[in-house]
């Protein structure tokens, strides 16, 4: 039994051997890593993109590699440190500054000025922007909105085409929403995410309404700390502790209906991709979900943010590195691409697909770009954002007054600039 | 201890050079092995160790900057290593005694006893990535299934990950569940290899139940107690897993461990020339544990 | 019932009807006495599987439950339909054949290679003697307590400068080494140190005696290993062998660094396509964790036959 089990195994092993496609000698292998694997874009690209971008460059043997958001950047860093790093990646914008500061990446300020339709990005190519050169072809991004649902609006009193667009509208909203049974919790009126990455995600749009700022202009010191800062980290401990319209429990949902489906809560900030799983898996109560555009205070701002491509410095073929970023940053692949992710397209001749037009709540996403501002470009932010993340979570759980928490942020930032 | 012979003793008498020759021949393939794939490895990180290297770029020689950071001026690591520690120190008790009594209970011929052996394993053998999602919907604060169950017993609600007091100790439960089928396993095994003719001599001597597990099986087990708690030291204080996937290292702090501080500072930050000056300091205190441990049971044993 | 008692009661000579005496009244009374226990035995350990198993009986439940019945509230235990929907969607656009065939490529190998390498340096830390066997021991076991995270980079340049492998020239130059390929898939895990620790520590049980005998009757110091350490150690190797092709076929990192195509991924890799950032595809999950469960589970049942051996004679009661 055992001695069959081994034996069928080294035949499998062998044919597996075999079985591996060969690569032609001739051709000008590239490897390209998409960020993130959910089936639907993995199916959209093997089956539209991939065979349609071999017809038309016969001469590129592409291999393309999908790899967890989760861990991109384990697999990047192991690459790059061993020196076979792909032609061609996605990350993040906020990922620009440390691999261009380490000379990584290759600036592809003189592909895009030979590009004939580059004016169809817009701004979109300066969020992969560090000193002055760009380094990102943006394919797809996602912004942080206002999400709420009507029939609760309808069900306190207010009114579901009017929604908050100020602090205060927003408080008296959450005020209105929230319902207490018993000493429960039982709807949080706003929910706000209180551990992880994204408390500094909300608190800086708050920040930037505010008309505050993170660092100061050549990025030597934190600023965050300032009135502004300080008012907006408050007004979100207050929704916590005085008006008691939100807690600090993790919000799952029900497995896979968002907790806005559940009832758990009535308003949170939510990407497009929240949307989509709304939309997937309560399909009824995504009728009543809307989506409010960025808020207002002394400014009106979101914060949004755009994932794209890098070429690797290291690539032995960029000329057919840059025709294989070209492609997929087509109005064709991107089409494909953020149809499948339901995701903000970056191209402004993308703004009406047909995906977006039959959903109001991605045009508000895309009517609110004007308003986007994206994280800094710095190689220390996505430590300086931990630093922040920390004590955003001890002013929201109460051990530090919101001067305290960002007081302190702001010094262990400023060793962090240092460096 | 053979150790304090040098080569030259064994290689006089005939016997013992032919035992020494066969052990260092047996012992060859693994030590290359671990050699090549282990030590080379953990060299390069012991120098890395004292290097500022962010991965992307050559690493620079800082001497012992990275430890006296760590040791002086680092607030976080200081509570990551209490954190370890006490999820350790709960994880190891709990996780020894009720796999031990599991492996009790399931160590005897009666029918069925296949089906419990493998329905108290399933918990070790279901990806992880599977368990923390259910556990993340068990322990979700309004909806959750053990919040659901506690509330129609009157109690709760209960906020097991989101509450900086109870977040590490729900991770703990949620460890030993996954962990006792595991360690039953070895127990099973080791219950094997204990005689039957003491336990018959034992019934002759008129020994109870409990006696005979005093006398006989709990003695007769050491050596894989020893191998339990050891593994567990190592396994425990490297845990990263349960944290990475449910708790993200909050909240304010409660369930940072020195391995997800090593993950975070080599992977998200790119330093890693502290995160290896972490990783060793942390083998610092395993290697210190495992060797009290050792010289426990070693004098216990002999 | 009556089965379960006679299994309990563990042998026939209780069963045998004795005239109505005092004595055979009095085995009667232990006979109850000892079905009531084994009834006992059979509730505490129901009511342990419940908790152990709960979760797992849940995902059984939920890979064959259809979208809007999977978090229903109230919660709903057993599927009103049975929907194969899940496996389907899981195993319709993946590749999962082929992730399966590398899993068990990769886990068998490592499983044997463990098993026969482990135990050899396990039988000789145990039973030969030799100058620096302690420092050698505590040397491997202290690979261990290294947080695998820095040592993956390392690792990862070492099997890409493998020499003579995937293009590289003697010194490792020019090609990828062993990237992407079984053997670089394989290679952390050829010999266990755990596995080492685990056999060492069964092997000291074996008494000495045994050494001695088989070595004034002229064996071998192999075949003393191969022919009556291995043979007495079933439940060891058992449980090695399970430990081994479970760690191996539960691992995720390491394949997500070395493997870049699709077709060398495993089974780990592609359980990652359910749940994304935003959403978690719980249906497709559940049923794919569960096929990809399935492996691990047989070798286990198929393994642990061996910790039942001796069980009905020795008569352990806990």
């Amino acid at each position: 039994m055992v001695r069959r089990l081994v034996q069928a195994l080294v035949v499998a092993m062998l044919v597996a051997c075999i079985a591996v496609p060969g690569m032609a000698a001739d051709k000008v292998k590239i490897n390209l890593w998409f960020a993130g694997n959910p089936k639907p874009m993995m199916d959209a690209v093997n089956n539209e993109l991939v065979p349609d971008f071999k017809a038309a460059n016969p001469d590129i043997d592409l291999e393309v590699t999908f790899v967890p958001w989760g861990d991109l950047s384990t697999k990047l860093a192991t690459s790059f440190a061993g020196g076979v790093a792909p032609d061609v990646f996605m990350h993040g914008q906020a990922a620009t500054a440390g691999f261009a500061s380490s000379d990584q990446v290759e600036p592809l300020d003189g592909y895009i000025a030979a590009m004939p339709d580059a004016a169809d990005f817009g701004v979109t190519l300066d969020a992969g922007v560090y000193f002055g050169k760009r380094y990102m072809m943006p394919i797809f991004g996602s912004g942080w909105l206002l999400m709420y649902r009507a029939d609760q609006f309808k069900e306190v009193g207010l009114d579901p085409n009017k929604p908050p667009a100020t602090w205060e509208e927003l408080r008296d909203a959450a005020k209105k929403l929230t319902i207490w049974q018993g000493g429960r919790l039982v709807r949080e009126g706003l929910d706000l995410p209180s551990t992880g990455v994204n408390p500094p995600q909300i608190w800086a749009c708050l920040l930037w309404q505010n008309g505050g700022d993170f660092f100061n202009q050549d990025f030597t010191k934190c600023v965050f700390n300032s009135p502004e800062g300080v008012e907006a980290l408050q007004f979100i401990v207050d929704l916590i502790h005085k008006d008691k319209t939100t807690d600090t429990s993790i919000n799952m949902g029900q497995g896979n209906i968002p907790s806005i489906a559940t009832g758990e809560v009535a308003m949170l900030f939510a990407v497009p991709g929240d949307c989509a799983a709304v939309k997937t898996y309560a399909p009824d109560v995504y009728k009543e979900v809307r989506i409010a555009p960025p808020l207002a205070r002394k400014k009106q701002v979101a914060l949004y943010a755009f994932n794209g491509f890098f070429m690797s410095k290291s690539s032995k073929h960029k000329p057919e590195a840059w025709r294989t970023m070209t492609y997929f940053s087509s109005p064709k692949a991107i089409e494909t691409i953020c149809g499948s992710l339901r995701s903000l397209p970056p191209r402004q001749s993308l703004a009406n697909m047909s995906f977006i037009a039959e959903d109001a709540n991605l045009k508000t996403y895309v009517k609110g770009m004007p308003s986007a501002r994206g994280n800094p470009n710095i190689p220390q932010w996505v430590k300086i954002r931990d630093v922040l993340s920390r004590y955003i979570e001890k002013a929201m759980y109460g051990a530090m007054t919101p001067k305290e928490a960002l007081d302190a942020a702001a010094k262990e930032g400023d060793e962090i600039l240092k460096k | 201890m053979s150790a304090s012979h040098s080569v030259s003793s064994y290689w006089k008498n005939r016997a013992r050079r032919h035992t020494m020759l066969m052990g260092y021949l047996f012992v060859a393939p693994m030590a290359l092995y671990v050699l090549i794939v282990h030590f080379i490895p953990i060299a390069s990180s012991l120098y890395l160790s004292f290097t500022d290297y962010n991965i992307l770029t050559a690493p620079k020689w800082v001497g012992v900057a990275n430890y006296v950071k760590l040791l002086f001026r680092d607030d976080l690591f200081r509570r990551a290593m209490r954190n370890t520690a006490q999820y350790a120190l709960e994880v190891l008790p709990l996780n020894i005694a009720i796999s031990l009594a599991l492996a009790l209970l399931v160590n005897r011929a009666t029918r069925g006893i296949v089906i419990f052996r493998t329905l108290f394993y399933l918990p070790v053998v279901t990806s992880i990535i599977a368990v923390s999602m259910i556990w993340l919907w068990l322990y979700e604060p309004r909806s959750g299934l053990i919040n659901l169950i506690l509330g129609k017993l009157g109690v709760g609600p209960v906020n097991w990950l989101g509450s900086p007091a109870l977040a590490l100790h729900s991770l703990v439960l949620m460890r030993v569940w996954r962990g006792v089928g595991w360690n039953m396993v070895i127990y099973l095994a080791g219950l094997q290899g204990i005689p039957q003719y003491l336990y018959e001599a034992a019934e002759i001597d008129g020994a109870s139940g409990l006696g005979k597990f005093r006398y006989i099986t709990w003695p007769m087990l050491k050596p894989v107690t020893y191998y339990i708690i050891v593994m567990g030291l190592i396994s425990t204080f490297q845990t990263f897993g349960e944290v990475y996937a449910m708790t993200g290292g909050g909240p304010l702090d409660s369930t940072t461990t020195v391995a997800f501080l090593v993950y975070q500072r080599a992977f998200q930050y790119f330093e890693m020339g502290e995160a290896s000056a972490v990783a060793f300091l942390l083998f610092g205190v395993i290697l210190v544990l495992s060797l009290v441990n050792i010289r426990y049971f070693q004098t216990r044993l002999d | 019932m009556r089965d379960v008692r006679q299994e309990i009661c563990g042998s026939r000579r209780w069963n045998t009807p004795g005239p109505h005496s005092r004595a055979s009244l009095e085995r009667r009374r232990a006979r109850l006495r000892r079905a009531l226990a084994g009834a006992a035995v059979y509730v505490v350990l129901a009511a342990i599987a419940i908790v152990m198993a709960g979760p797992f009986a849940w995902m059984l439940m939920s890979s064959f439950k259809p979208n809007q019945e999977l978090f229903a509230y109230p919660p709903v235990w057993i599927p009103t339909k049975i929907t194969f929907e899940h496996f389907v969607n899981a195993f319709r656009y993946t590749n999962f054949a082929r992730y399966f065939l590398n899993s068990a490529v990769v886990s068998v190998t490592a499983t044997l290679l463990n098993l026969f390498f482990c135990s050899l340096a396990g039988y000789s830390f145990a039973r030969l003697d030799f100058p620096g066997k302690s420092l050698i021991f505590f040397a491997v076991l202290a690979t261990m307590m290294i947080p695998v995270y820095v040592t993956l980079i390392p690792l990862f340049i070492l099997v890409r400068r493998f020499p003579l492998a995937g293009g590289n020239n003697l010194s490792g130059q020019n090609g990828t080494g062993l990237i992407n390929t079984y053997w670089g898939l394989i290679l952390p895990y050829i010999v266990s140190v755990f596995g080492v620790f685990l056999t060492r520590q069964f092997f000291t049980s074996i008494p000495t005696e045994i050494n001695d005998a088989a070595r004034v009757d002229g064996a071998s110091e192999f075949t003393i290993y191969s022919k009556i350490y291995l043979p007495l150690s079933r439940p060891v190797l058992a449980t090695l062998a399970i430990f081994s092709f479970t760690g191996v076929w539960d691992d995720f990192l390491w394949p997500l660094v070395i493997t870049n195509s699709e077709h060398m991924r495993t089974v780990q890799l592609g359980l990652q396509i359910f749940r994304s950032q935003f959403l978690v595809d719980w249906g497709p999950l559940m049923a794919a964790t569960l096929v990809v469960t399935l492996p691990v589970l047989l070798i286990f049942i198929f393994n642990q036959r061996h910790f039942v051996k001796g069980v009905v004679t020795t008569g352990l009661k806990g």
